[in-house]
């Protein structure tokens, strides 16, 4: 009975705009179309393109057609969508976002900081007046959006002269050299005196992932799995880790420098570009 | 007893480690708040100020159609001077008169900017004017950009709150000197609540 009382008093702090508000879609791929409006030669067809626009210049488009974003306004539920997606690059923030609500009759182009200069909110603009709703007035919703993409891409194309560079993430070495540091000593100081080095390693490992979790985040993982490693090796291998792996994992500590981590998934992810509201919206 | 000895003061360095560590984390985190606080507040600054370079522009523009509306451009000139008179620095942030004043000013223009608009339906002419359709993209999205930035300055704000609020940050919240900081309020409650004026 009290858990069931204490369900209902949770489920009353839960604000209600919470439970309102349309949810922002999964990010499939390039065209997200949750109305079944394109077939799917079409979709083939824009996500093409729109991969060989990344390709040659790194900029990326996404499109979502969604059958309503009520209560909130295309603006509202626009950004939410940006800031979750993330399309374009980290840094150069080259993205845009075509939305459109079918059933609201809406749609908004959404512009990247980085291509606010290439893409005025009056273009923007002109791009859904021109090429968008004359066509969706007759229910033509992909030759709208393609005629808009072929338009962005020209803009871009003008704009953006650097090519791609490798999508990936940095992890500064410091945090991990430090940790790592900590770890160990506290894992020879504490458990060094115990016979069982597995035990001592696991703990140390442990111990330094819950020491560096709230205050390095991600890399604290890293670094238990180092602590992990020189421990077991260091303390005379307990049947954990020992005889010809020794070498590869020292030659990982001394490496400096900075890691890669992420690259070559076969599906499509925002490259972690923002956005700050610019573009334009319109209605059909 | 010597092995006892041993274990109690390995407990002891490892929750001294433990909590330098800790508060080490506490104080950055209130330093990135605070970093998000003032980039945030800039970034609401500047989108004040790109709205304020579009008015001359847009207020010629209209006023070529629309002579007679006398009423409107005296509204958007006078909120302009009156954010012109707030001076507007760095530490407005932790001056929370000249804050009001500043936002009370901005909603202002934001109202008179927007029965400018409202005005603007009434003359086909300049419905149809390109360069004036392209300031009224310009318009909405810059008040887009406002929304935006405010929207993201309140979270910040909220976030180093929460922060200052919650154990064990609140200890050292006092000993670094941070304070619960005054967040965005809707200004005029009033016009918010009550529904737009239409004439037919």
């Amino acid at each position: 009975m009290t858990i069931f009382l204490r369900g209902i008093l949770c489920l009353w702090l839960i604000p209600l705009s919470l439970i309102a508000e349309v949810p922002v879609p999964a990010l499939t791929g390039r065209v997200v179309d949750l109305t079944n409006t394109l077939s799917s030669g079409e979709k083939d067809n824009l996500s093409l393109k729109l991969k060989n626009l990344e390709t040659n210049k790194g900029s990326q488009i996404a499109i979502l057609f969604i059958p309503s974003i009520e209560p909130e306004s295309i603006e509202e539920y626009s950004i939410r969508v940006a800031e979750k997606w993330k399309i374009g690059r980290e840094k150069k923030d080259d993205g845009v976002i075509i939305i459109i609500a079918k059933n609201d009759r809406k749609i908004r182009i959404e512009v990247g900081y980085g291509l606010e200069g290439a893409i005025p909110d009056a273009y923007a603009k002109r791009i859904i007046e021109h090429s968008i709703i004359p066509n969706f007035k007759q229910g033509n919703f992909f030759t709208g959006i393609d005629r808009a993409v072929d338009v962005l891409e020209g803009l871009i194309n003008k704009e953006i002269t650097e090519p791609p560079g490798p999508k990936t993430k940095v992890v500064s070495t410091e945090g991990i050299f430090l940790l790592t540091l900590i770890g160990l000593f506290l894992g020879y100081f504490i458990f060094g005196w115990t016979s069982r080095a597995s035990f001592s390693s696991l703990s140390g490992g442990l111990i330094t992932f819950l020491l560096g979790i709230s205050t390095f985040g991600g890399i604290a993982l890293l670094s238990a799995i180092l602590v992990f490693f020189i421990l077991s090796i260091t303390l005379g291998g307990g049947g954990v880790y020992r005889g010809s792996n020794r070498t590869r994992s020292f030659r990982t500590i001394g490496r400096s420098g900075n890691f890669r981590i992420g690259g070559g998934f076969g599906g499509f992810s925002g490259g972690g570009g923002s956005f700050g509201g610019g573009g334009a919206s319109g209605s059909w | 007893m010597k092995k006892l000895i041993k274990t109690l003061s390995t407990i002891l360095i490892l929750s001294f480690t433990a909590l330098s560590l800790q508060s080490c984390g506490t104080y950055n985190k209130f330093q990135t708040l605070d970093e998000q606080i003032k980039s945030a507040w800039s970034e609401v600054l500047s989108q004040y100020k790109r709205r304020a370079d579009l008015i001359p522009n847009l207020v010629k523009t209209v006023k070529g159609y629309a002579k007679h509306e006398a009423k409107v451009f005296k509204d958007v000139t006078e909120a302009r001077s009156t954010i012109g008179k707030i001076e507007i620095t760095e530490d407005l942030l932790s001056n929370p008169e000249n804050l009001k004043k500043l936002e009370a000013a901005q909603s202002s223009m934001g109202g008179a900017l927007s029965r400018l608009l409202a005005v603007a339906e009434n003359y086909p002419e300049l419905k149809a004017d390109a360069n004036f359709r392209d300031l009224q993209a310009q318009l909405e999205g810059t008040e887009n950009r406002i929304t935006v930035a405010r929207g993201r300055f309140i979270k910040a704000i909220q976030l180093f709150n929460t922060h200052v609020r919650s154990f064990p940050a609140n200890l050292m919240a006092k000993w670094f000197g941070y304070s619960i900081k005054e967040n965005f309020q809707v200004t005029d409650e009033k016009a918010v609540s009550t529904p737009p004026e239409v004439n037919f």
